[in-house]
Parts: structure tokens; sequence; C-alpha cells
């Protein structure tokens, strides 16, 4: 009797705990409005068609207008925080409450989402490896070659250094020898040279060096892969659930998912206007 | 089977048909999609016509050739075909590394054709997939099918090899059989009322040249040339360049003026032109007989065969297209390369001649070739494919026409034309 009498207080004070959590997490949205500002974390490069400089100097981009549209909607002036350079980095500025949200090309990943809350997706491209022709026609080891039986040994394969891609990585390519870089344009270079063997970034990126790379069509090969897309969402503070839904009811009732086909479209529109 | 001409299929006539449709195609190319069903039907009324006419007439000629006794006259075509072959895979390579095509072409990065081959350019695969798998399939393929297993699926797929094989070996079983005139007049019968409806659809010819060269335009537009310039204007060259030793050749041969031969061969070449190679046997087979000339009988056989298996057009291409491709690459060949290329090209282009210009085969064939010596093909084998339609035309005209000087040294009876001919010069 004495046992189930303690079950029941305990039932109590857990509903408690939930409705204590649920209203105090609720409260970043309201903050928001009342501080009348949203401060919007982003990535402190220019990185088109996501975040760039136009013609007038002005910054632009999906991810700006997003974050211009979602500041509208919320009534609230924008603030963009663009003090970092890596997206490990942006997100770190969200946990710490440096920025409300951050709205920078980050991927959900499973160890970011230790960190931070992400919302549902507003972008979803493939993930994708970027081979070298005549690289891959001089390495590989025979005719059935596979991604993964070809990134082993010596042939090694070209991350990106503080992306998810190094997370994606160490998941699917688990024997593959990796090398980290800064700088995008350092590993298409190396590509070339025969250093690495393969570059593992996002669709997007690689038709981006298809399009502009000299000879980029017939030079590189884009292969993509067929795994649970790269799904690119809004990062903010864990466990406010207010501020969650209300971003996803935005995304879903306001926003269209883009894929890799629209970034290439928008990539040229905005490249050409630049 | 004689065929009518019509006033209507004259060369002023395609010529403008030509123009009127590059011309919509380039500026109207949302027209494409009205035209695009008047061009279905009269190309469909065309192929629908061919293999009755093959099989009726190729069954009563090799019948009645079979129970005459003229067949050495068939090692002499053998002959002539492989070393013709043999010469076109030599010209395509010697002009591939005279001009040095692939060396001099630059790929505009701004190029429209970007978008559409970014398309292709990216394969879809699972990480434990061999990433190469598309190239798996080859002309190989091609030979095993030859075969018929079921005749009457070879009828309704238009397997046209299959139909020749299956219709010589018929013949030849007919032959053996004492009092089958009945049939041989069927057949007989048959090849003359196709050929009469082949004459009537022949009217509509300008109108089947208009809509192909502007649905080809539209579908590709005109600024493919900035490209792909240089690659077109070396390979035209060799075309023309084979075009007119093959007029001079049959002038040589026939004894008739340049001007004569090409009005002869108008109707041949405006059908070889808006299509079937196949189809163009029979204005070419007309022409001949108005000539006068002998073995008629074992042209009516041979022409068929000789114009579905001895694609000289397409072997130029091949073999021209794969050393662009290495050049593009900076691939270095070595001699065993070259002669392996030019084996090859020969073998894909009879390969193509069952498959007409589709953007799939070309890929296939060429990428059979340049795999097993490391070339990668990647996406300029697809930018090449897209080019397929507008070229096939006119490789189609140059199979026809070699093929016509192919028969016009087989009337001789024997080589010594060649020696009277250099005799001559000097």
């Amino acid at each position: 009797m004495v046992r189930s009498k303690g079950f029941i207080y305990l039932k109590y004070a857990l509903v408690f705990v939930c409705c204590f959590f649920a209203v105090s997490h609720g409260k970043k949205l309201e903050a928001i409005q009342k501080a009348g500002i949203i401060r919007v974390a982003m990535i402190n490069r220019e990185e088109k068609p996501f975040v760039f400089f136009d013609q007038k100097g002005d910054l632009s981009g999906i991810d700006v207008q997003l974050a211009e549209r979602i500041a509208k909607s919320l009534k609230v002036k924008l603030k963009l925080v663009r003090t970092e350079k890596t997206p490990d980095r942006v997100v770190g500025q969200v946990e710490k409450g440096e920025a409300d949200i951050a709205i920078s090309n980050l991927s959900i990943t499973l160890n970011r989402a230790l960190r931070v809350s992400f919302s549902a997706p507003y972008i979803k491209v493939h993930k994708a490896i970027l081979l070298n022709q005549s690289i891959f026609s001089e390495y590989k080891k025979n005719d059935l070659e596979s991604l993964s039986s070809f990134f082993t040994g010596k042939n090694k394969l070209g991350v990106m250094r503080g992306s998810s891609y190094l997370e994606f990585a160490k998941t699917l390519f688990p024997n593959a020898p990796l090398v980290y870089y800064d700088d995008w344009n350092e590993l298409v270079k190396d590509l070339n040279l025969g250093k690495i063997a393969g570059g593992f970034w996002d669709q997007f990126e690689l038709e981006k060096v298809l399009l502009l790379e000299p000879q980029g069509l017939l030079k590189y090969m884009v292969v993509q892969l067929r795994v649970p897309t790269d799904k690119i969402a809004i990062a903010m503070p864990k466990n406010d659930i207010h501020l969650l839904h209300w971003i996803n009811t935005y995304l879903e009732t306001e926003e269209e998912t883009l894929n890799a086909r629209d970034l290439v479209v928008l990539f040229m529109r905005y490249g050409k206007k630049s | 089977m004689m065929i009518i001409k019509h006033n209507m299929v004259s060369s002023a006539n395609m010529l403008l048909a030509v123009v009127i449709g590059g011309l919509t195609g380039f500026f109207f190319p949302h027209f494409s999609s009205h035209i695009s069903g008047i061009h279905g039907v009269l190309s469909n009324l065309l192929q629908m016509c061919v293999i009755p006419i093959v099989v009726s007439s190729l069954l009563v000629e090799i019948v009645s050739f079979l129970r005459s006794a003229q067949k050495s006259n068939i090692r002499k075509f053998l002959g002539l075909s492989v070393s013709l072959s043999i010469i076109f895979g030599v010209v395509a390579t010697i002009s591939s590394f005279v001009f040095e095509p692939g060396k001099k072409t630059t790929f505009q990065s701004e190029s429209y054709l970007n978008e559409r081959i970014i398309k292709g350019a990216v394969l879809k695969r699972d990480i434990h997939e061999p990433i190469e798998r598309e190239t798996h399939q080859n002309f190989f393929d091609f030979f095993k099918e030859a075969v018929p297993k079921n005749i009457f699926k070879s009828f309704t797929d238009n397997k046209t090899l299959q139909i020749i094989l299956f219709t010589v070996i018929f013949a030849i079983a007919l032959a053996s059989i004492k009092n089958s005139e009945d049939m041989e007049s069927f057949f007989s019968i048959t090849s003359e009322a196709f050929m009469k409806i082949f004459s009537f659809i022949l009217l509509f010819l300008p109108v089947l040249v208009f809509t192909s060269t502007a649905l080809s335009v539209a579908k590709v537009g005109l600024r493919v040339f900035l490209d792909m310039g240089y690659f077109l204007k070396i390979l035209f060259g060799q075309l023309i360049f084979i075009f007119c030793i093959n007029l001079f050749l049959q002038r040589k041969l026939l004894g008739i003026s340049i001007g004569s031969i090409l009005k002869r061969l108008e109707t041949a070449m405006l059908v070889a032109f808006s299509g079937s190679v196949l189809a163009a046997t029979f204005p070419a087979l007309n022409f001949f007989k108005k000539l006068g000339t002998r073995n008629q009988q074992f042209m009516t056989i041979v022409a068929p065969i000789s114009m579905f298996l001895n694609r000289f057009g397409s072997i130029t291409y091949f073999c021209y297209t794969c050393f662009f491709i290495g050049q593009v690459y900076g691939h270095t060949f070595t001699y065993e390369q070259i002669f392996f290329v030019i084996t090859l090209s020969i073998i894909a282009g009879i390969a193509s001649s069952g498959s007409g210009a589709s953007e799939g085969i070309t890929t296939a064939l060429l990428l059979s070739i340049l795999d097993p010596i490391d070339v990668p093909a990647g996406q300029l084998v697809i930018i090449i494919a897209g080019l397929d339609f507008m070229i096939a035309p006119f490789l189609s005209i140059i199979t026809l026409q070699t093929n016509v000087t192919l028969l016009s040294l087989l009337l001789k009876d024997d080589m010594l034309f060649f020696k009277r001919l250099f005799r001559r010069k000097h």
C-alpha cells in the first residue's frame, strides 16, 4: 500500500517536472518576441547560393533570405551572428546561447543532435563522391570496383574538416584512409594530382565542380550514393519545444523543400548576377 | 519492281525542306511537339514496307539464285566488304592523327549542353555496387542475339538481322523443295504490292525530311557547334572526301557522268537521309536496273544484305570518335591499340546496323571499344551520343553511296579495272 502511494507521488512529481520543462523551455520564443530581435548564427564565409555578397555588396542567399522571412513572420528584427568559419562551430554558438538559432547549410548528424535540436529539413541533397576519371582508371583494382572496395589501402578519401561529411565518411567508409581539408579547392587540386582518390560531399557541391572546373564535365565522375539523403535544417537550443514546433510549422506552411537540382539552378542564377 | 519517281521528290525540294525544317526547329522549338506526330506516321509508314519487301524479294531471289549456279560472286562480295571496311577505318584513323581534333577542342563551362549532360553525368550507386557496371553491355551481345529464338517475336520486335538470317535459311530450305512455285509466286506478288505502297509513301518524303530536320534542331539546337565545331568539321570533311571518292569510282566503273549518277541516285540518297539505309536499297537497285546491268538477280540478293551489314559511315564515325575521345583525355595510343580500335570499329559498325541511331547503342558501342584500352570515356560519350541523330543521316548517305560503289565493283568481271584506272593516269 505504502509502495503504491509512493508510486503515485512519483508519477505526480514526474508530471510536474515535465510541465516545468515544457513551460520553462518554451520561453525562448517569447523571449525573442519580447526582445524584438532574433539572433541567427551563420557561417562567416561566402557559400553560394547559401550566403554571399551580391553586386550591391549586400548579404544575400538562401540562408539569409530564410532568416529574413522567419524574422518577418515573428515580427522581430534580424541580427546575423557571423563570427565562426566552420559549421560545427556555428552549431556551438547555438549550444552556448550566443545565437537563438543557426541557419547555415547545416546537415543533421547524430553528434550534432546531441548538442542542439534540429528542425524539419528545408533542403535534401544526396551524398556523393567525386572521382577524377583518369585517376580512377589508373587506381582501380578491377572492373568490378565498388566505392567501398576502392577507398581502402592507398586510395584516400578527402573530406572537409569540421563538416558533417567527416561523420558520414567514418560511418559509410569505415576502412577508408581519410584526408582532411579546410579548403575545398585544395581537395580538388589534390584529386587532380592523384594525392587522394576521391572527394566526399553533397551532390550539389560536386555538380558545382563539374560546372566550374575547366573541362569539369570531361574530367570528373560524380557517384550519387544510394544511402539516406543529407538533410539540411535549422539548429536551435535543445529542449525548447515551442520554438521547435513554431519553426517546423513555419517550414511546413511557408517554405518548399529544395533539392540539388534547385540549388544548381539558384547557383547559376546568382552566379550570373554577381 | 519499279519505283515511280514523283516530281515532288527532287533535290531542290529536299534542300528547301531541310532549310525550313532547320529554321523551324531553331526559332520555334515548341512547334516540334506538334510535328512529331506527323513525323511518326510517315516514318512508321516507310519502315512498315521495308521488312516485307526485304523478306519477299530476298526469298524469291535467293531461291532462284540457288537454282542457277553463279555462287563465285559471293566470295568477291565478302572480300570487297572486308577490304572497304578496313580502308574506311584507316582513313578515319589517319584523319584523327593528322588533324588531332581532340587536342584542339575546348569545352566552355557556360555551354548550354552542360545542364543536359550533368543529368547523365551523375551515376547512382550503392556503396558495394560496381561503379562501372553500365559498360558491361557490348557488341558481342549483338552477335549472340543475331539468331532468333522465336521468329514471330523477331518480326513483331522489328529485329532486322534476325529476320534476314531467318529469310536466308528459309530460302535455302525452299530451294531444296520441288513444286514450290506457288510459294515463290506468293512472295513475288507480295514484294510487288509493297513496292507500290513504298512508291506512294515516297510522295511524302519532303515532309518527312522537313519534320526530321526540325525535330533534330529543336532537340539539340545549333549552339552545339560552338563546343563540338572542330570535331564536326573534321568529321564532315572526311564524309565529303569519301563521297567525292565514291563518285569518282562510280563514274569510272559505270561509265556515266557524275551529274547523271547524282540524278539517278537522288531518291535513294534522300530515303537514306530521312532515316533508313535499308529502305534506300530499293531505289538503289532501281538505279542499277535502269543502267541495264547484268547479274540483276545477284544484285537483288546482295544489295539488302550489304546495305544492312556494311555500315561504312558508322565505321568511319566510331573509329574517328574513339581517337577523338582518347585525344581529349590525353591518351597516347600504341600501334596495337590503333589496330584494336580499327577492328572493333568495324565490328561495332555491323552491330549498330540493327539498332538505328539511338543514343543508347552509340554509347554502349563506344564504351565497348574504349573500355578495354582504358580510355576514360565519361561524359564525352554522352555529348557525342546526343549529336547522333544529327550526324546519322549523313552517315546513312555515305553507307548507301559506298555500297553502290561496292555493287558497281561486283559488276566488273575481274579487278582489271584498277589496273586500267592507274595505267590511264600514268
